[in-house]
């Protein structure tokens, strides 16, 4: 089989609307059903299903010329789509377009946000599937294999992933340049709001394991508290035990300020110069901004952390350039490689660059 | 140029090229490669000794005759300090911050050729303790330089967290807690080198009080009191954060201040040993016309 016969269907957040998209994403069954029906084609040799929320792509090798208009059908069928109006949203690339989508995808610089991680892991389960039912061949394995040293290398050495851009890890960030390690740190949380629970999840993955909760709600802060092995404090009382707290998370519901400037100040002349990371996650604000001007207090607000968010996401887009230039080198000399072998069986691969095996 | 001259002509750039390198990665955006850095670090370092050391035989004693030979000794002080303690501090660009340092340090005793003035030979006059003594000061002063790079690094990191700055340079930086317990921990050093200093010097003081400089003497003491105070103010969380930080700034600059109206030994007048090398009515107006 020559390396020159690969393409790829799907369709991805850059072209289609979330509407289209939920229509067009398989589930379990739909993806067993394309494994199944496409073993028995002869005329595709080897293929790979990638179905993520934000993309749906099929990945083949086939000698036939006219193999698009195969596969356009089978998942227009599948979808229950007009055969047009499943063109009208998807994609088709061949060959060398093919290696650098996929570089693009595993490395990150595709996803809807960029940089993010979890796209490596959705690449690496896809070709983990196809290799279980023994889909794959030469051709689209050492694609895939390179698609991963490639991902690795951007990862490593561009700044596609620096910079965090939700609201938790950013939290987690800023704790971490004030405090270091967050083991140690006590983490009280005011309110039981859903970016606040986020933000306890992302402080937790981070080895942060002192919680304590209060809120209005004593049912709600029992079940946030009991979820992270946290204990719940009065509402009524919670400002006198301020000062123990390193990280206090803040988002209630309530119309005006939980946290004055005295109280906080009380706490931090406790704390003997100890910082506080103050996190105020509530619109209206729930934490007094005067507190910002005490010494060792760091008060974040919604707007401070999705500027934050913004700033890193813009350096991220600026940096994609970077990556696909180092992308379009990478992919054409797999490209140009796999086709001296194609032509000369018999000729060993050349050494590929020595910053290629990250 | 003399031999020794071109040797810490070397180490200086070497730390100048260190620092760039690492500077210009992580405006990038970019953690610099550790072992790299430290490459830098190391040559310039052994550039240095070998620099110090050619001194060292020539004038026939520790270095620490003029002031081009006691700022070459502090900066050879720092990087010695910061290769002893980089494994207790952890603190992350603390090699970049010493490059810079260190290669400021050593730029700016080349900046006026008279601060390399002759002096007479075994400036110590063949007495070891006087000799361990001023290394000892000289070497603290070191470490008040480390301790001076750790709080700048703090004072980045408390401002750009204050004002909200999204560059992910600070990313980069140490904690404010690591830093101020660093700072904290290096000025504990640099006052316990001082005090062993003071203490072997004070054998001497008693000796002969009538032959040592007032003006040094009373510099030294005071330097000493104040780092004691700086120690005592932190333990007791009456000074912590930004205030502690800009304290060990001052500490450090008040430091070096002390070793300015150092001169050479051209003058048969007096052998200070109060402090670390001895002082001259003549230096002092020099100095003072420098200024």
């Amino acid at each position: 089989m020559s390396s020159k016969n690969l393409f790829l269907i799907g369709s991805s957040h850059h072209s289609v609307p979330l509407e289209i998209r939920e229509k067009l994403a398989l589930s379990a069954d739909d993806t067993e059903y394309i494994y199944n029906f496409l073993k028995e084609s002869k005329n595709i040799s080897e293929f790979l299903v990638l179905n993520t929320c934000n993309r749906v792509e099929l990945y083949g090798v086939s000698d036939k010329e006219d193999i698009q208009e195969e596969v356009t059908q089978l998942l227009s069928q599948l979808h229950d789509f007009d055969t047009a109006f499943y063109k009208r949203y998807s994609f088709w690339k061949r060959d060398l377009e093919v290696i650098r989508h996929i570089f693009e995808v595993a490395s990150g610089i595709d996803s809807q946000i960029i940089g993010e991680n979890e796209i490596f892991g959705q690449v690496k389960d896809a070709f983990r599937e196809a290799t279980e039912n023994k889909t794959l061949g030469s051709t689209l394995n050492k694609v895939f294999q390179k698609s991963f040293q490639a991902a690795k290398w951007i990862r490593s050495n561009t700044s596609i992933c620096r910079g965090q851009i939700s609201i938790g890890s950013i939290c987690v960030d800023l704790a971490s340049r004030i405090f270091g390690s967050l083991e140690e740190n006590n983490v009280l949380v005011v309110g039981t709001g859903e970016v606040a629970e986020k933000t306890l999840e992302a402080l937790q993955a981070k080895g942060c394991s002192m919680y304590s909760v209060t809120g209005r709600n004593i049912e709600k802060s029992r079940n946030l508290a009991n979820l992270y092995n946290g204990s719940v404090i009065d509402f009524e009382t919670f400002q006198n035990s301020l000062s123990i707290f390193d990280i206090i998370i803040s988002s209630t519901s309530a119309s005006g300020l939980i946290l004055s400037e005295q109280s906080i100040r009380k706490a931090v002349l406790k704390r003997k110069g100890l910082p506080v990371f103050l996190i105020d996650l509530a619109v209206p604000r729930d934490v007094d901004p005067k507190s910002a001007n005490l010494g060792s207090v760091f008060l974040y607000n919604m707007d401070d952390l999705s500027m934050i968010a913004n700033e890193n996401l813009k350096n991220r887009q600026n940096e994609v350039v970077i990556c696909k230039e180092s992308i379009q080198e990478k992919a054409t000399y797999l490209w140009e490689g796999m086709n001296r072998i194609s032509q000369k069986k018999s000729t060993p691969i050349l050494h590929e660059p020595q910053e290629f095996h990250a | 140029m003399e031999q020794d001259k071109i040797y810490l002509l070397i180490a200086t750039f070497l730390f100048a090229i260190g620092f760039v390198y690492g500077f210009y990665t992580i405006l990038r955006g970019h953690k610099y490669q550790g072992l790299l850095l430290f490459a830098f670090i190391i040559g310039g370092f052994a550039f240095q000794t070998l620099g110090l050391n050619i001194r060292g035989a020539k004038v026939m004693s520790c270095p620490l005759g003029n002031l081009f030979e006691i700022i070459q000794f502090i900066s050879w002080s720092l990087i010695m300090a910061y290769i002893i303690i980089r494994y207790v501090l952890k603190l992350q660009l603390l090699e970049l911050f010493t490059t810079f340092i260190a290669s400021a340090l050593s730029f700016f005793s080349f900046l006026y050729p008279q601060w390399d003035k002759p002096y007479e030979n075994s400036l110590f006059g063949g007495n070891k303790w006087i000799e361990l003594h001023a290394a000892l000061a000289v070497f603290s002063y070191g470490i008040y330089a480390l301790m001076a790079a750790v709080a700048v690094m703090y004072l980045i990191q408390h401002y750009s967290l204050k004002r909200k700055l999204p560059s992910k340079v600070y990313n980069f930086l140490p904690s404010i807690s690591s830093s101020l317990e660093g700072s904290y921990k290096l000025l504990l050093t640099a006052l316990l080198f001082y005090s062993i200093s003071a203490i072997v010097g004070s054998m001497y003081w008693f000796q002969d009080f009538e032959s040592i400089s007032k003006l040094k003497f009373t510099m030294t003491i005071a330097l000493w009191a104040f780092s004691i105070s700086l120690v005592f103010l932190r333990k007791k969380d009456v000074v912590f954060g930004e205030v502690f930080a800009w304290l060990c700034l001052l500490l450090f600059n008040f430091a070096i201040l002390t070793v300015l109206p150092i001169d050479n030994r051209s003058s048969n007048k007096t052998r200070d040993t109060s402090g670390i090398v001895e002082l001259h009515e003549s230096s002092q107006e020099a100095v003072l016309n420098l200024k």
